[in-house]
């Protein structure tokens, strides 16, 4: 399981715990993320497929972006699976704030299971004044 | 009348054997075209796996109702915080596991 699955309605709080910190991802965002989600799925009667974890992740986005107040941008996939599918590898997903700040966030995953986490902040530049 | 008689069992023996290899063709073109169809699906989803195993397109979702419908074998798909995953690798050997079984 990586943070959480929605399948098994199961959250792992140590991957959670790895957002401490961090602009853009943090533990609340994470964890609001995953229990809305959940929330979703499980009163909404929502199924284990395509269309039901869309419909839940959805709202588990919109959830952390409320936390947060900005606007994810998932990234191109790049982590892979061996061959016991545990998830491997780096994936970056972007946090776009309304004053124009974003925010890049690397989630390293060995196994599974969150190494690390970092955020990259990309402030916007200043508004140059008019003499 | 002999040459009659020895024509008549030329074209028994043509005939039967023509029957023979065309039912026998039939059997292996159909297999052919399974074992072909599966090995098709299954280098899409080996390949979608190591490039993407987050890959839900048409294409992919496709490929897992062949190997469901022909295998009898569900895949096992879940979702985390980063996307969904529509078929595991483990779902990708026991359907090849499958395929190797029944067709030796």
């Amino acid at each position: 399981m990586l943070v959480g699955s929605y399948g098994l309605s199961q959250i792992d709080v140590d991957d959670i715990a790895k957002f401490q910190g961090q602009e853009g991802a943090t533990v609340a965002s994470t964890l609001g993320h995953e229990l809305s989600e959940q929330q979703e799925k499980q009163l909404g009667k929502l199924g284990n497929d395509n269309a039901g974890y869309t419909k839940a992740h959805a709202v588990g986005t919109a959830t952390e972006n409320a936390i947060i107040g900005a606007t994810r941008v998932d990234g191109p996939p790049t982590f892979k699976t061996d061959f016991l599918n545990r998830v491997n590898g780096s994936q970056n997903t972007n946090y776009n704030y309304p004053n124009g700040k974003n925010v890049t966030v690397t989630v390293n995953v060995v196994k599974n299971n969150i190494t690390s986490v970092s955020s990259k902040v990309q402030n916007p530049s200043p508004v140059k004044k008019k003499p | 009348m002999k040459m009659l008689v020895s024509a008549l069992c030329i074209f028994v023996v043509s005939y039967s054997s023509m029957f023979g290899c065309s039912n026998d063709t039939g059997n292996q073109t159909g297999n052919s075209i399974l074992i072909d169809s599966f090995m098709y699906h299954y280098s899409k989803l080996d390949s979608i796996i190591n490039a993407n195993p987050y890959d839900t397109s048409g294409v992919c979702n496709h490929s897992i109702q062949y190997m469901e419908r022909v295998t009898n074998l569900k895949a096992h798909p879940d979702g985390n915080f980063f996307g969904w995953m529509p078929f595991t690798r483990q779902d990708l050997i026991a359907w090849k596991d499958w395929h190797d079984k029944n067709n030796p």
